[in-house]
């Protein structure tokens, strides 16, 4: 009897152990089994030059999500990506999501502009509005190409 | 600079003689037939004239009128303040934003050059969103501009404007967004009306 009853004090620890074991392996490991506070939107850019899974997706410069996947639209011809959204960050059909590099040479992010005036956006919804990010040496180039040129224009007029 | 002048060029062509047969069964048609338009009242030699200039504005107006999508675009550029303002404040805003941006545009549209305007593919966006991607090509650059519309009582309308990656929408929300932070719907509305004033003296919008 009395050995019944240790056995079984025992078996209590060792059940609330495993599920303390369990709670903090999910919660350090930042592993969601259900995924409840989550919601998935997708958007599609021209590019995503830069941008990778896991990724961070910023709203008024907080982290209210990440990046899932990043794949081909073929229809389109557009990179989609899918991204995981915490569902307190309430996004409208109005959204804007641009493409941004965080300081200089930094990690690329994506940053989300909610709206407010549209629908609000549910689960699987698209964010229609994005902004691909700059291609700095294109436009440097682009810019650069042109000034050249009126400076050749300028040092043939010298020499004359 | 030379990417707003550009796109001021781009919405000159979009601007048709006749308003009414701007509107395409497709997106990219609307924004053919608008470009078509556009260069053809810049390049009339019947307005050609400097005192013909304000006859020049109003047909360019009509057109910009015809292809913009007032009301969507206001309502973007001001995102979650949209809801929170007064009907009538969103009224005036729509109108007052109009004019301003058809002030920015005209004044450029007005400078164009030899500039040539190319029109690219078009891409589905949503089943009644398109962004139709045009090029104009100067001298020495080449400047991406993407005309998103949206599908409505039959009509193809312009709700944003991509250049070289910038969203105008974008662009003019973050200024909104910074100047209501600070300041009321009111000050903002009487900011445009200053901004605005005597733009389009002919026409009661």
């Amino acid at each position: 009897m009395k050995k019944s009853v240790y056995e079984s004090i025992a078996g209590v620890f060792v059940f609330v152990g495993l599920i303390v074991l369990v709670y903090m392996t999910l919660n350090l490991g930042h592993v969601s089994l259900f995924d409840q506070n989550t919601i998935i939107l997708k958007a599609r850019f021209n590019s995503v030059s830069g941008l990778r899974a896991g990724n961070p997706i910023e709203m008024y410069g907080i982290e209210i999500g990440n990046v899932d996947t990043l794949d081909i639209d073929k229809d389109v011809q557009r990179a989609i990506v899918t991204m995981k959204i915490q569902k307190r960050a309430e996004i409208y059909s109005d959204a804007i999501a641009s493409i941004k590099t965080a300081g200089l040479i930094g990690d690329k992010f994506i940053n989300i502009d909610p709206g407010g005036a549209g629908r609000l956006l549910n689960h699987g919804d698209v964010i229609i509005n994005t902004e691909s990010p700059l291609d700095i040496t294109d436009l440097i180039g682009k810019y650069a190409f042109g000034a050249v040129d009126e400076e050749k224009i300028d040092f043939g007029e010298e020499i004359k | 600079m030379r990417a707003v002048t550009v796109l001021f060029l781009l919405f000159s062509l979009l601007i048709p003689m006749s308003v009414h047969k701007v509107y395409g069964a497709t997106a990219t048609d609307t924004m053919t037939r608008t470009t078509d338009a556009v260069l053809k009242v810049l390049t009339d030699p019947l307005l050609k004239d400097e005192k013909h200039l304000e006859t020049k504005k109003e047909k360019l107006w009509e057109i910009v009128d015809t292809v913009f999508n007032y009301g969507l675009l206001a309502q973007n550029s001001l995102g979650m303040t949209w809801r929170r303002i007064t009907a009538e404040q969103q009224t005036k805003f729509a109108r007052l934003y109009g004019l301003l941006l058809g002030k920015t545009y005209m004044d450029r549209i007005l400078s164009y050059g030899d500039e040539q305007v190319t029109i690219g593919k078009e891409i589905a966006l949503a089943a009644d969103i398109a962004e139709v991607q045009t090029r104009i090509l100067s001298k020495n650059t080449e400047i991406p501009i993407f005309y998103r519309l949206i599908f409505s009582n039959g009509q193809w309308k312009i709700f944003d404007v991509i250049i070289e990656g910038v969203s105008l929408t974008k662009n003019y929300r973050s200024q909104f967004n910074n100047f209501l932070n600070k300041k009321s719907m009111d000050q903002l509305l009487e900011l445009l009306e200053k901004k605005t004033y005597g733009v389009r003296p002919h026409t009661q919008k």
